[in-house]
């Protein structure tokens, strides 16, 4: 399978652009950007699209990281 | 014989400013001191100390106006006088009163105050003042200013230069980076000696790469554009290192090289070994994700744009987060190192 041509790479950049940015404003309502996830599944490779989403999950966490910290450990039950 | 300490008249150290500043001091000490001697030994003239004598005769061949005393105006003037009265054994039969007498007749602080002003300019400054006029300080202290500008910079100079050579020691102890050989996107064998006498730019990702590599390339790209438009400055060679080789083809990367900009960057690729082998001398990391159902996988690798020098030596690396700007500053500095420690025959 041949590597994605510029302008498919710069298509496929675009669409998950847009989708990111519709979930972005709907709150991660997937149900809400069927439309851009659609463009973005036929524009991108499936290895791409997979990683974008992998990405997007690190991106979120990351930010979640630095601006939240991390979520309090679970309170361990004593044992007893 | 009243003398002043021999010390103070040093010809060598008695230079101008010095030796008026000194004069100055001997003066005062002579007269807040030993009047009482002169004084007693008013009858004949004393000779003056020689250290008097000798500032004068320095100063006069300045020939300032120290307007020192009230009876004469010139430094030379009190030279002569002295030299004159000391020829006169009795003074008084001149009808002169005692040379140290006279001397002593000025009031010190009157004496200090005009001894700080400066023949050139008439206003009284406060006491302590050197009287050099104010270009000739100027001159002086941006002389002094300069000069210690120079070496600070020329020491700071010489410590770069010196870490530059130490950089090139140390990588060169650790083995980092290193000759290689491998296939060309023309589907020729080459070596990395191939590039010696050029400074060289390397990248090492792969074609399927989604988002980084493409970045990263425009990045050498944008990098390799602004060394060919300064004159200043050597071209870099850029080189792309495939680190995919069971996709990534002599013909697949010459394809994938055409949507940069720089028409001069070289892509590689070899057997599996052979790029082991090139990542392992620039400890590259590289692994093959899992494999999808079209057989499609994701290369995870370092990214590092390398430079390597005209030898052959690996000087430094540059990770994602240094922009073209960045690197571009970085390089220049090296090169311009670069060039004055070949001109030292250090390296």
């Amino acid at each position: 399978m041949p590597f994605p041509k510029q302008e498919e790479r710069v298509k496929c950049w675009a669409s998950k652009d847009l989708l990111w940015q519709c979930l972005n404003d709907n709150n991660d309502d997937t149900s809400k950007c069927t439309k851009e996830r659609q463009d973005y599944e036929s524009s991108c490779i499936k290895q791409w699209v997979k990683y974008f989403d992998k990405r997007r999950g690190y991106l979120k966490y990351k930010e979640k990281m630095e601006n939240a910290g991390p979520d309090p450990l679970p309170q361990s039950k004593p044992s007893s | 014989m009243e003398r002043f300490p021999r010390t103070l008249c040093n010809l060598n150290l008695c230079k101008r400013c010095t030796c008026f500043v000194q004069f100055r001091r001997s003066l005062h000490q002579f007269f807040t001191e030993r009047p009482k001697t002169i004084a007693a030994s008013s009858s004949h003239s004393p000779p003056l100390p020689l250290c008097f004598t000798t500032c004068f005769k320095l100063n006069l061949s300045f020939n300032t106006t120290l307007s020192l005393t009230g009876i004469v105006r010139r430094a030379s003037h009190v030279h002569a006088r002295y030299l004159w009265v000391h020829t006169h054994k009795n003074r008084e039969q001149i009808g002169l009163k005692p040379l140290s007498q006279q001397l002593l007749q000025i009031k010190l602080p009157v004496l200090l105050k005009r001894l700080a002003t400066d023949s050139t300019n008439s206003k009284n400054k406060p006491d302590g003042t050197v009287p050099v006029p104010l270009w000739a300080r100027l001159l002086i202290v941006s002389c002094v200013g300069g000069a210690m500008y120079y070496m600070f910079r020329s020491a700071v100079n010489e410590k770069a230069l010196d870490n530059e050579e130490l950089r090139y020691k140390e990588f060169d102890k650790i083995q980092l980076g290193g000759d290689w050989k491998l296939t060309d996107h023309n589907g020729n064998q080459r070596s990395s000696t191939d590039f010696r006498g050029q400074w060289i730019i390397m990248y090492m990702g792969f074609t399927h790469c989604p988002d980084i590599c493409p970045e990263e390339m425009e990045k050498l790209g944008q990098i390799v554009k602004s060394f060919d438009d300064n004159p200043k400055m050597p071209p870099l060679q850029p080189l792309f290192i495939t680190l995919d080789p069971e996709r990534d083809t002599p013909t697949v990367i010459k394809d994938y090289l055409r949507e940069f900009p720089s028409p001069r960057i070289l892509g590689f690729t070899g057997t599996e070994d052979e790029i082991r082998e090139v990542a392992k001398k620039f400890r590259a990391y590289f692994g093959k994700g899992p494999k999808d159902e079209d057989n499609d996988y994701i290369v995870d690798h370092t990214i590092i744009i390398y430079l390597i020098s005209p030898k052959g030596d690996f000087v430094n690396y540059y990770g994602r987060n240094r922009t073209a700007n960045e690197v571009i500053q970085s390089v220049t500095k090296h090169i311009e190192k670069y060039n004055e420690l070949v001109k030292l025959e250090k390296i």
